[in-house]
């Protein structure tokens, strides 16, 4: 730092302090004697303000050698210049803009337990360091989302590098094209002309930049690419669950693993983790492409949906070192199909409509699993909570009737359709106990099939859970069913009954009932195409799931899929809005959701998914007061390409932000470069505005003086 | 000129004796001075009954209360009678200080006081030729460095010129040893009426308790506080040496440094001696020398009349 003056003659005028000083010694001299009387009043006047007027006396002289001081060196034009930075080429008077990337990548290790992250952080703040008093600057924090730190550009420095000391480095992707675009847009709202954009970064991008070609000419992005060395990373790439195709069969979990930046030549051990204690731990053995597999088989599958993660063991990029997902176990639903008419021709089968609908096909993501018996060889019903039967146009239920009561006061669900071999009157007798409804008659609308059926079905009322999937469309395919044919119940409902869904012309068409700890539904019409088009309809499929989930009594979890870290993933919330609903992720932490902001599929999206980890959905429930009913677990994983390491070169760089530096690997923003930025400052308001203070002062105690 | 007429200005004596006829018209005198006595006894005007005590003068009884009521009583009288004065005049160094002496003279023809001493000496003289005027008598004592002179006390017009005499002897000089004259003053002159005239300046303030004692014996006695306006106001504001006018010594300093600090000191000084002068019994007038002379003299007659 140094002071130059434009001036420098005027210094001379520095003589001009020999007048106060020489006033000061010289200043007391007395003009006349006088003869007195009262020289003892004066002397005990003396003694007490001597002391202050000395003190005062000193006050005067040092403020008045200070105003003639700064008045001549007023006169000189002094300026300071200081040395700003090692960064030549930095323009002193251009915005300072540091991107850090938080990305998972960064927590590769450079050395011992130092990472890339912290190599980030340090640059940075060698920067702030480095840069010029009164430069504008700003901090960005980037990964999968931009953050803008502190109040965005300032020239505040300290206010910078707390925020810089504060920051955390995150887990998901590496979002270079929207911090380049965030920078940009930062800079312009701050007026900036020219800009230094510094991305700190280890190289790995998964979104790069593109269509920037409009990028401002005095905004030069300088890339920092601060890995320095080939980081060595395995990583569990993929894990496919099999099921056994009953249930009860054990499953199988096939696992695949990637080595980057190295092949390990000795097996390295998988460990299967499962909620609860389980591990099992089996050797990868990586090929020459870096890739390795693992099957590991569970003869006794859990139960439900569980917690499960792959793991390898620790290398220099450990935050991808486990693969989260979900187990979904014996949690599949079980439902028996009961056909009381089979015909000769599959598709002639009263429950061919019903059985693809649940169950597609192998590859289905569905998770119900159909079994189709004939209403003759059934012999009995057993199960309970979490088993369903769809009793479909079966002619006499009464040798079952016992037993299936029994089966739905234990949990178990009922689904009942009708068709011509159901005769009202030996339902009415046999299934009194179970029916929300007896039976009429058999009525019969149009020709009496689906063709030209004048009779469709009403609006379904779509805040029931079986009908919320139609909130966001299809509620209109409801009037376009075409039903020939239903059966007529009596107006008069079974204790715990309710109609569900009426027809066009107000029948009842579904109708539920209440018996024991299960529910039977009942469907006035066949679940065939003989009465109705409505197997043919795209609502069909949907109502048919929903239905066989309600009834299991066993709610299925939601699969909200896994969700790569910082991403957002839409969760449902309680159909009532006013029951809470919430997140704990895996440091445990409960983050609630708004209700109030649900879509009209009553779900919201949850972005707070910064962790790598299970994450598990809760619903506020007045049975389990404390833990809530979980109600969904999704994984949150580590980017893939966040764990390939690769970096972006020069030349994509390049062709995606004109004009962008490229610092190559391990480069760091002190080493490059080295020079020398010279600030220049003018010191005349600093020094008019001590001078103003100065003869303030001066003032001030000669006016007490006087 | 006469030595009365250099401390007494002529106006000034006109004055004097248009004020001693007035006090004549007020007060009938003859061989008697006009003034009263302060003790109580024998004399020619009733003052108060009293109860007869053993011991007392059968002559006084009041036989005429006695003959209608049985009641004993004496009758008490103030006697009229020939008063003295004496005036202590403080001739000090102190008392050469003056800042008024350049000022225009007052519309009587009156000039004002050179000094201190000036003011002080010619209140004596005024004084002393009030009381001889009135066929009392006067003595002066003058204290200064030098040490006490001490004029007998007499009568007559002849003992004014003694007294002015006396007075332009000498000029102020030295420090006085006020208490020492005051006291040996009054061991001689127990009855007489006591005036001391200075700017009490004096380090030793015994005089006061000998003037206390002399108060408590029935006696009256008065300081003048004779005080030159710059000694209060000190209007002084640039680098001064000041010299002490009784020899103790020189002091250079800034006045606007303590002037605010020596005006309280000096009015603390002033507003003591005061209450020290009544706390006392002595009758306290504070003559600052820019003010009209014959003023504080008429306060002064008026006060004892």
């Amino acid at each position: 730092m140094s002071v130059a003056f434009a001036a420098p003659w005027m210094m001379l005028g520095l003589l001009l302090l020999g007048l106060p000083i020489a006033a000061h010694l010289t200043g007391y001299r007395e003009v006349r004697r006088v003869d007195f009387p009262t020289l003892r009043f004066l002397r005990a006047s003396q003694l007490k303000v001597r002391r202050r007027t000395r003190l005062e006396a000193l006050v005067l002289l040092v403020l008045r050698l200070l105003a003639i001081g700064l008045l001549v060196l007023l006169f000189c034009r002094p300026s300071l210049s200081w040395t700003a930075t090692a960064l030549a080429g930095l323009d002193p008077d251009a915005t300072t803009l540091i991107l850090v990337d938080v990305s998972a990548s960064m927590d590769a290790r450079l050395s011992g337990d130092r990472t890339v992250f912290d190599e980030a952080v340090e640059e940075a703040g060698k920067l702030l360091d480095g840069l010029a008093d009164g430069t504008p600057a700003g901090l960005l924090a980037f990964g999968g989302s931009v953050r803008t730190l502190g109040l965005g550009i300032t020239t505040e420095r300290s206010r910078l590098r707390r925020e810089l000391e504060e920051l955390e480095r995150g887990a998901g992707s590496t979002d270079l094209d929207g911090a380049l675009r965030r920078a940009r847009e930062v800079l312009r709202d701050a007026g900036a002309g020219a800009a230094s954009i510094f991305v700190l970064t280890d190289g790995t991008t998964t979104a790069m930049p593109a269509g920037l070609d409009d990028w401002p000419e005095g905004y030069t992005v300088r890339y920092h690419d601060l890995l320095g060395r080939r980081v060595a990373n395995r990583f569990p790439d993929d894990s496919r669950v099999r099921g056994g195709q009953r249930r009860g069969e054990g499953l199988r979990i096939d696992a695949a693993a990637r080595a980057v930046g190295g092949v390990p030549e000795a097996p390295v051990p998988l460990t299967l983790t499962l909620e609860g204690g389980v591990e099992v731990v089996g050797d990868l053995e990586f090929g020459d492409d870096g890739r390795a597999e693992r099957s590991f088989a569970l003869p006794v599958p859990p139960e439900g949906q569980l917690k499960a993660a792959l793991e390898l063991p620790e290398d220099d990029l450990p935050i991808d070192d486990q693969l989260p997902f979900v187990l979904a176990g014996d949690s599949q639903l079980e439902v028996l199909l009961v056909s009381g008419d089979g015909g000769s021709n599959p598709r002639e089968d009263e429950v061919w409509y019903l059985d693809k609908a649940l169950q597609p096909g192998p590859g289905s993501p569905s998770r119900v699993r159909p079994r189709v018996v004939k209403a003759e060889e059934l012999r009995r019903v057993s199960g309970g909570r979490g088993d369903v039967v769809f009793l479909c146009n079966v002619a006499d239920p009464g040798a079952l009737a016992p037993e299936l009561e029994a089966f739905v006061r234990r949990g178990g669900g009922l689904f009942v359709s009708v068709g011509n071999r159901v005769d009202p009157d030996v339902w009415n007798d046999a299934m009194g106990a179970l029916l929300p409804a007896s039976f009429t008659e058999v009525k019969t609308r149009g020709r009496g099939t689906f063709e030209q059926a004048p009779m469709g079905l009403s609006l379904p009322p779509l805040d029931e859970e079986e009908f919320r999937a139609f909130r966001t469309g299809g509620a209109g395919v409801f009037a376009r069913v075409g039903f020939g044919k239903v059966i007529g119940t009596a107006p008069r409902l079974a204790p715990d009954s309710e109609v569900l869904l009426r027809y066009t012309d107000a029948l009842p068409a579904l109708l539920e009932r209440r018996v024991g700890k299960g529910r039977v539904v009942l469907f006035t019409s066949s679940i065939d195409d003989d009465w109705t088009d409505f197997p043919l309809r795209s609502i069909f499929v949907s109502i048919v799931h929903q239905f066989a989930r309600g009834l299991s009594g066993t709610l299925l979890l939601d699969d909200a899929g896994s969700v790569e870290v910082g991403g957002a993933v839409s969760l449902p919330v309680p159909p009532d809005l006013v029951s809470a609903a919430w997140v704990v992720d895996p440091a445990g932490r409960e983050h609630r959701l708004d209700s109030g902001a649900a879509d009209v599929e009553g779900r919201v999206a949850f972005h707070a998914t910064r962790l790598p980890g299970h994450y598990s959905l809760y619903w506020e429930d007045r049975d389990q007061p404390e833990g809530g009913r979980l109600r969904a677990l999704f994984p949150v994983r580590v980017p893939a390409l966040e764990s390939e390491l690769q970096p972006a070169t020069s030349e994509a760089l390049l062709r995606a932000v004109p004009g962008l530096i490229h610092h190559g690997p391990g480069s760091s923003v002190a080493a490059d470069e080295p020079g020398e930025v010279v600030r220049t400052s003018a010191l005349a308001p600093a020094l008019l505005l001590v001078l103003a203070l100065a003869l303030l002062g001066e003032a001030v105690v000669a006016g007490r003086r006087a | 000129m006469d030595p009365v007429s250099r401390v007494l200005a002529p106006e000034l004596q006109e004055q004097l004796k248009a004020l001693v006829a007035r006090a004549r018209a007020l007060v009938l005198g003859g061989g008697h001075g006009v003034h009263r006595s302060r003790r109580l006894g024998g004399g020619s005007e009733f003052s108060e009954y009293r109860a007869y005590a053993p011991g007392d003068d059968l002559r006084q009884l009041d036989w005429r209360v006695l003959g209608r009521t049985d009641r004993q009583v004496v009758k008490q009288y103030e006697s009229d009678r020939r008063t003295d004065v004496q005036l202590l005049l403080d001739r000090s160094g102190s008392m050469a200080f003056g800042t008024t002496g350049g000022r225009a003279p007052t519309p009587w023809g009156v000039p004002w006081p050179d000094s201190k001493w000036d003011a002080a000496r010619t209140l004596a003289l005024a004084l002393a030729f009030v009381y001889l005027r009135q066929g009392d008598r006067a003595g002066l004592t003058l204290v200064d460095g030098g040490g006490t002179v001490r004029l007998p006390t007499r009568g007559g017009q002849g003992q004014l010129a003694e007294l002015a005499r006396g007075i332009l002897a000498r000029d102020p000089a030295g420090a006085a040893p006020l208490s020492a004259s005051t006291e040996e003053l009054l061991i001689r002159s127990r009855r007489s009426v006591v005036v001391v005239l200075s700017d009490l300046l004096a380090e030793a303030e015994g005089w006061l308790e000998a003037l206390a004692v002399h108060t408590a014996r029935g006696r009256e006695a008065w300081v003048i506080h004779v005080v030159d306006p710059a000694e209060i106001a000190f209007p002084y504001d640039e680098p001064t040496r000041f010299i002490d006018l009784e020899g103790a010594g020189e002091l250079g300093l800034n006045p606007r440094e303590l002037a605010r600090i020596y005006r309280r000191e000096f009015a603390d000084f002033l507003d003591r001696q005061q209450r020290a002068c009544l706390d006392a019994g002595v009758h306290h007038l504070r003559l600052v020398t820019d003010q009209p002379l014959d003023a504080t003299l008429a306060g002064f007659l008026a006060e004892r009349a």
